[in-house]
């Protein structure tokens, strides 16, 4: 009499196994044996050791416990009795008998119901059938070339092994499983596994005690097959796993033939015809002398600008005489073709785009398209200065025409004052016919060579100097017409020339001497610049410091009020203090009245200044914060009220750490145009509106050298690289405001748009509509919209994907504006203070967050401290902003992630910047030092973005020292990845550039750009290293942008890439490419890092002022 | 109707008549070969086909031609498009003013739908529910109702087509009701000669009124005996199983179920009970029709046309071909 455990085949049985492993332990890890009811999904799992007793307590515990006898010795006819009460004995003839040596592998797999899906699955054959053959042909056909194969030994019993074939499938084909499954015949065993487990079971059965046999292979690291029956086979845990086509031998059934290339080129004749185009503006006019002779009009009512911008040469083909009128194209200026075309009646010729001295009838384009080699052979270009194809009654002319000397149109006319009509026209035709003669090279006629001008003895003659000074008087000649004695001029002049040398000397930032802006204030008032005078004498009073000079506050109130056009009488501050609305003109003069009047001990009365002072604390104020200042120092020191001083200081500070200056309101108006003047452009008087522009006429100018350089290195048509190329100089162009020429650099591609693909065709066309986007000044909204117009336009996924791939990497091409920008959020907010926590509860608040607990994600803590950091400098407060301070900085080891922990840093650093805490910044900046040199940084964006941030607030804080020490740390840091070092180095170098060390800067951007050409960087990290460096350009000089963007262009080839589009264009190259005709045409950023170094020195400066009159006041 | 004893010693005659039928049809269009051999396999089981695929693709053309083919008349045929503002009286036949009178609601059917033995509805899903519940009561039960009587119809072929197959739940019954579906594609990118040599054909036969498809080699009683034959088949042995057991060989019938489970699973294509059921006659038929045995791994080709809606057609029937190494 045996005891053992009947199994169901349920999930019941689940429940029985943990029992009986949890009171027999010991018997786990034993041999057991199994008896497996032939016609059902039931089992008996016995062991020698169990007992009656034992099995008598398990059936207590509802365990199913029966006592087994067998008739004879061959087990065929197996009795089961019950323990459980009221249960009948069963037999089982022939059960199937199976031997394990641990309870694991005795259990019988429960079947599941119908067809589970799994995620992997195993197929298990002999490697010499034919079954792996079949099983890797339909899984190829049903196109699942992602599955493994693998060999491997399993151990059957007696430590023999077999060396089994399998295929390892992911989300395996339900058919193919099922064919495994139901097929007998096929030797083909399928097993499957969900996650990683190292137990594989027949697909659609489950272990019972899944978990425990996957620890159990696991500690002995190996993995095991359990078939349907229960049996195991133990095999290594790791397979040594093939892709599916390495284990194939691929055939082919077909003949082979071999072509060789044999002599003799076949040539096909094809006539070359005009054919309508897109309308362009005609440069060049032929005409006889009548047709010449109507240009009468257009002359009387053309400025001298357009009349000097036309040229006439005569020419003779020996049989008449022809005039080639020339329109010479200026960037930036536009054309007046159509009216010469409409004045003389006739079509002008037209450049052909790619071709120089080829001329088209306007509006005609060539069929077929030719190569321009082709072209230039066929017509002759290289033969003749120009060649025009003219069309008429007797079909094409080919029209070449040497070089000539062609005469300003104006030289040729004489304004007169007659109304006799034919003195008129003898005028005309003298002027006109006195061209010197030049041949024409008409078809079939030999080339003439053209004579040598005669000097000319008649004809109009120009406007002397002289003449054109009168017409156009200087200021000072007015000045003098209207009675201006000659002595006050002068003395203007030397006001002028006093103001300007102090706005020299005051721009550089940080002037904190009150004389100097006192007397440019009242340079300014001098020479009726009220407006800039009064932020003159803000400044000036601002550093003389509280109690005020009553002499300086009653100019500036005078001047205040002057500025509203009003009388500045006691009735005037009340007027304006109870007043609805106040524009920033008229706060301003309150606080400049107020100023006066306590500064000459007629202070208001208190009821008066609880209206005044709620308007000057409020941190949205539309005037200057040091008069916002000094009207709120002036009454608390007037009152000693030291609370208010305090409160006063916070709320001003608050508002300036929260926004920073104001452009608008902070910065005088001089210093923007005293900064537009590049270094080594100021040796003359450069007018300010002039000014405004030198910038963007330097990009303009450099970005035409670099389309030189780029028109050097050959620009082949129907190449669509080329045409990216054109594309991209075209947006900068059309982004300095040159459109003409973004125009007619756009022009071939335009021409040949049909020929490219569909994918280039859709990218030139969103190029194009950058173009259009960049010129017309679009919105955010019509860009996104013609960026999905024409992603929609484009059919196929194929084509689509080609597309969409540019489009996303792309930094004009990409929907979002921010990515345009390149200066995106990158990613959205993972913390916002919520709005209940007050100033009382931020530390408590900040501390919450960083505590290590679940969602306290290290990007979120990053967040949390931008958040608190940001809301106690709003305050103003300092204690609170050294206890945000304290707080992060104990729990900044917290963040594990070093990119976040660099983000947190940053912000800390902006905090301790504002607080002047050289230990707290040394010790933070020492931190952001680790961070980059700790192997196991990952990527540096974030650490590049948090020393941006830190470098901000140590220049707005007047850290300037520590900004240095930090980039000189960081100078020598590599990165994990060669491009991520480019990135950080390329920061470090904007940073110095932003300090003024130039030079320093420079060299460190040069070996980085020696760096990226040296051949060492993959092709993804040099393009990645290149756009880095690229855009760290923006910030440097003109002339060493043109240099290195220059050096980028020469070698752009370098910058290939093995993408599957490069089938269409060359990824990288377009990439590089946008980068640096990005950074060249950005005229922007350099203008605002300058202004934004004004502002910055103005804040330290402002904030020692406060500090000091507070201390004044409140002590130190 | 015929009896098993009747039917038995001409069966195979029939077949082979059906066969050459098939044939030659064929021969009238370009690369229509499926659309042709499911036509003919839908009128024997009297099943509906829905042809899925753009206008000008010879859906139309297939369905006059094999009306044609049986000799079949004018009035045996009808034709509609439909559209959402069709009426019931537009296919189901105008409502008799004079009985009206009398107070009785009966439709005059001559011309109709209920009268005609084939019927072709182009656009049949931008149908109105009033028209998608008359012909699902047609096609489930063979009737349609007169004065509140239940009529029976003669109809004894739909064919329907349509642009696209609308995601709409109201759409479902419909759909379902076609157990095959079957797209035609533009044939012209690779029958470019071809199209234009038989189109041009078409056109000379149009303009001097010849008609050679209409001598068709089989005729509609043919059709309706097999299909007669298949029924009595069906319901030969009382037992079930029996049919299965006979005609549908076990690896081949686990192999159907693989390929039913594998669209069901991978693809998401639903396959109703009914569908199924509808699916297994048509196979049986298809086998009994091409080789007048058992079923042959080969004939659960048909499953290729089981898709419901439109993107999954042509996945459906690559996937089947795939399943069963036809590719």
């Amino acid at each position: 009499m045996r005891i053992g455990l009947r199994l169901r085949g349920t999930p019941a049985d689940i429940a029985a196994l943990t029992v009986l492993g949890e009171r027999l332990p010991h018997l786990v890890d034993r041999p057991w044996t199994t008896f497996a009811d032939p016609d059902g999904a039931a089992s008996v799992l016995t062991q020698d050791s169990l007992e009656l007793v034992t099995a008598r307590a398990f059936v207590a515990r509802g365990l199913d416990m029966v006592v087994w006898t067998h008739d004879g010795d061959d087990l065929r006819d197996l009795r089961i009795i019950p323990l459980r009460d009221g249960e009948e004995e069963t037999r089982w003839t022939a059960p199937a008998r199976r031997d394990a040596a641990l309870l694991i592998e005795a259990l019988r797999p429960t079947r599941l119901p119908g067809e589970p899906i799994v995620d992997e699955a195993l197929f298990v054959m002999d490697p010499d059938s034919d079954e792996p053959h079949k099983l890797l042909e339909r899984l190829l056909l049903l196109e699942r070339g992602d599955a493994a194969v693998c060999e491997f030994d399993v151990e059957v019993g007696k430590g023999a092994t077999a060396r089994l074939f399998a295929v390892k499938v992911r989300a395996p084909p339900i058919y193919l499983l099922m064919r495994a499954r139901d097929d007998d015949s096929a030797p083909v065993h399928v097993y499957a596994r969900d996650g990683t487990s190292p137990l594989w079971v027949a697909w659609s059965f489950a272990h019972p005690l899944a978990e425990a046999a996957a620890a159990n292979l696991r500690r002995r690291e190996q993995t095991a097959l359990v078939d349907r029956s229960g049996r195991w086979l133990r095999g290594p845990a790791q397979w040594r796993t093939r892709s599916i086509y390495d284990a194939l031998l691929p055939e082919v059934d077909a003949r082979a033939a071999t072509l060789r290339p044999v002599d003799g080129e076949l040539r096909f004749a094809i006539e070359l015809r005009l054919a309508p185009g897109p309308p362009g503006d005609a440069e060049l006019w032929l005409l006889d002398a009548d047709e010449l002779l109507a240009l009468e009009p257009l002359i009387e009512g053309a400025t001298g600008d357009e009349l000097s911008r036309l040229t006439v040469a005569r020419l003779t083909d020996g049989r008449r005489t022809r005039y080639l009128l020339r329109e010479r194209v200026r960037p930036g200026v536009p054309p007046i073709a159509a009216r010469v075309s409409e004045a003389l009646g006739v079509d002008g010729f037209a450049r052909v785009a790619g071709a120089d001295n080829l001329y088209l009838p306007s509006g005609r384009r060539l069929r077929p398209m030719l190569r321009r080699d082709d072209l230039r052979r066929l017509l002759g270009l290289d033969e003749a200065h120009t060649v025009l194809l003219v069309e008429d009654g007797d079909g094409l002319a080919v029209v070449k025409v040497p070089e000539v000397d062609e005469a300003p149109l104006l030289r040729w006319i004489d304004y007169v004052a007659t109304d006799r009509r034919l003195a008129l026209d003898q005028l005309l035709e003298r002027s006109v016919f006195e061209f010197p003669d030049v041949s024409i090279d008409w078809p079939e006629v030999a080339r003439v060579k053209p004579e040598r001008p005669p000097p000319r003895e008649r004809g109009p003659k120009r406007r002397t100097k002289r003449e054109r000074q009168r017409i156009t008087p200087d200021v000072d000649e007015v000045a003098a017409e209207e009675g201006v004695e000659e002595d006050e001029g002068a003395r203007l002049r030397a006001l002028r020339a006093e103001a300007r040398e102090l706005e020299r000397e005051l721009a550089v930032g940080g002037v904190d001497d009150p004389d100097p802006w006192v007397r440019l204030g009242e340079l300014k008032l001098a020479l009726d610049e009220a407006d800039e005078g009064v932020a003159c004498l803000e400044v000036g009073l601002f550093h003389g410091g509280a109690p005020y000079d009553a002499d300086l506050a009653a100019t500036l109130r005078d001047a205040h009020v002057g500025l509203l056009h009003r009388e500045g009488g006691g009735d005037l501050l009340m007027e304006l203090l109870i007043a609805d609305r106040r524009t920033p003109g008229e706060v301003a003069a309150v606080a400049a009245i107020l100023i006066e009047r306590i500064a000459a001990g007629r202070p208001p009365a208190d009821e008066v200044m609880q209206l005044a002072l709620p308007i000057f604390r409020d941190p949205r104020l539309p005037i200057a914060r040091r008069l916002a200042w000094g009207a709120l120092a002036a009454w608390h020191g007037h009152a000693g009220d030291r609370l208010g001083m305090t409160r006063a200081k916070e709320a001003i500070l608050g508002g300036v750490n929260e926004r920073g200056l104001s452009e608008l309101h902070d910065l005088p108006r001089f210093v923007r145009y005293a900064l537009t003047v590049e270094v080594g452009e100021d040796d003359g008087e450069v007018s300010r509106e002039k000014a405004g522009e030198r910038l963007r006429q330097g990009q303009l100018v450099a970005l035409e050298e670099l389309w030189r350089i780029a028109e050097s290195r050959g620009l082949e048509e129907l190449d669509a690289q080329a045409n990216y190329v054109r594309l991209i100089f075209a947006v900068g162009f059309a982004r300095l405001g040159a459109r003409s020429s973004a125009q007619e650099i756009v022009a071939p591609v335009i021409e040949e748009l049909d020929v490219h693909e569909a994918p280039n065709r859709a990218l030139f066309r969103l190029y194009m509509g950058r173009l259009a986007h960049e010129a017309s000044g679009g919105s955010d909204e019509a860009w996104e919209a013609e960026v999905h117009k024409q992603l929609d336009a484009v059919r196929g996924a194929r084509e689509r994907k080609a597309v969409t791939w540019l489009q996303r990497r792309s930094l004009w091409l990409a929907s979002d504006e921010d990515a345009v920008r390149g200066r995106g959020p990158g990613r959205r907010k993972g913390y916002t203070l919520p709005g209940h926590v007050d100033l009382g509860s931020l530390t408590e608040t900040l501390a919450g967050v960083m505590k290590p607990k679940p969602g306290n994600f290290d990007y979120v803590i990053a967040d949390a401290v931008e958040a608190c950091i940001d809301r106690a400098l709003a305050s103003g407060s300092e204690t609170l902003i050294a206890e945000v301070l304290a707080v992060a900085d104990d729990h900044l080891h917290s963040i594990a992630i070093l990119g976040h922990r660099a983000e947190a840093i940053g912000h800390c650093i902006r905090g301790a910047a504002s607080l002047g805490d050289d230990l707290a910044l040394d010790h933070l900046l020492g931190r952001l030092v680790e961070v980059a040199e700790d192997p196991k940084l990952g990527g540096v964006h974030e650490l590049a973005e948090a020393v941006r941030r830190g470098l901000v607030a140590l220049r707005r804080f007047g850290g300037v020292e520590p900004a240095r020490g930090l980039l000189g740390a960081l100078s020598g840091v590599s990165a994990y990845t060669a491009a991520g070092t480019i990135e950080l180095q390329s920061t470090v170098a904007s940073g110095l550039v932003q300090l003024g060390e130039e030079a320093v800067a420079e060299a460190i951007l040069s070996r980085l750009v020696a760096q990226i050409f040296d051949g060492s960087f993959d092709y993804v990290s040099r393009c990645e290293a290149g756009c880095a460096v690229a855009s760290a350009l923006r910030h440097w000089p003109n002339v060493a942008r043109i240099t290195h963007c220059g050096r980028f262009l020469a070698e752009l080839d370098v910058f290939r890439d093995t993408f599957t589009t490069n089938r269409y264009f060359d990824t990288h190259k377009i990439l590089i490419l946008e980068a640096i005709v990005d950074a060249l045409a950005d005229a922007q950023t350099r203008h605002s890092d300058q202004i934004q170094g004004f502002l910055d020195l103005e804040e330290h400066a402002l904030r020692r002022r406060i500090i000091a009159d507070w201390s004044a006041l409140c002590g130190p | 109707m015929w009896t098993l004893d009747q039917l038995e010693p001409e069966i195979d005659d029939i077949r082979r008549r059906i066969q050459q039928h098939r044939r030659e049809l064929k021969e009238y269009f370009v690369a229509r070969d499926r659309q042709v051999d499911l036509a003919i396999l839908c009128a024997i089981t009297r099943e509906p086909l829905l042809l899925v695929g753009p206008p000008g693709t010879a859906k139309s053309d297939l369905v006059v031609k094999f009306t044609q083919s049986l000799g079949l008349g004018e009035s045996d045929y009808f034709e509609y498009m439909l559209t959402k503002f069709t009426e019931p009286s537009e296919i189901l036949g105008p409502i008799d003013i004079s009985l009206l009178k009398e107070g009785r609601y009966v439709r005059r059917t001559k011309g109709m739908l209920p009268e005609c033995r084939v019927a072709f509805l182009d656009e049949i899903f931008k149908s109105n529910s009033a028209i998608l519940n008359t012909l699902l009561t047609i096609l489930n039960e063979r009737k349609f109702y007169q004065d509140g009587q239940p009529t029976p119809v003669n109809l004894m072929m739909l064919f329907a087509a349509t642009n696209d197959i609308p995601d709409q739940s109201e759409l479902e019954a419909m759909a379902d009701r076609f157990v095959v579906k079957i797209e035609t594609k533009p044939v012209k990118d690779r029958h470019f000669a071809e199209l234009i040599d038989a189109g041009i054909q078409n056109e000379a036969y149009k303009a001097s009124g010849q008609r050679p498809w209409a001598r068709g080699t089989a005729s509609l009683d043919d059709f309706l005996k097999l299909g007669r034959f298949m029924d009595l088949m069906f319901g030969y042995s009382s037992e079930p199983g029996a049919d299965r057991a006979r005609w549908f060989p076990r690896p081949v019938f686990a192999e159907m179920r693989r390929i039913v489970r594998a669209l069901e699973t991978e693809d998401k294509v639903f396959v109703s009970d009914r569908k199924l059921v509808k699916l297994y006659k048509l196979i049986r038929t298809q086998a009994f029709l091409d080789h007048g045995g058992a079923v042959e791994q080969g004939d659960l080709h048909l499953l290729a046309y089981v898709g419901n809606r439109r993107d999954e057609l042509a996945v459906v029937e690559a996937k089947v071909r795939a399943l069963l190494g036809l590719s």
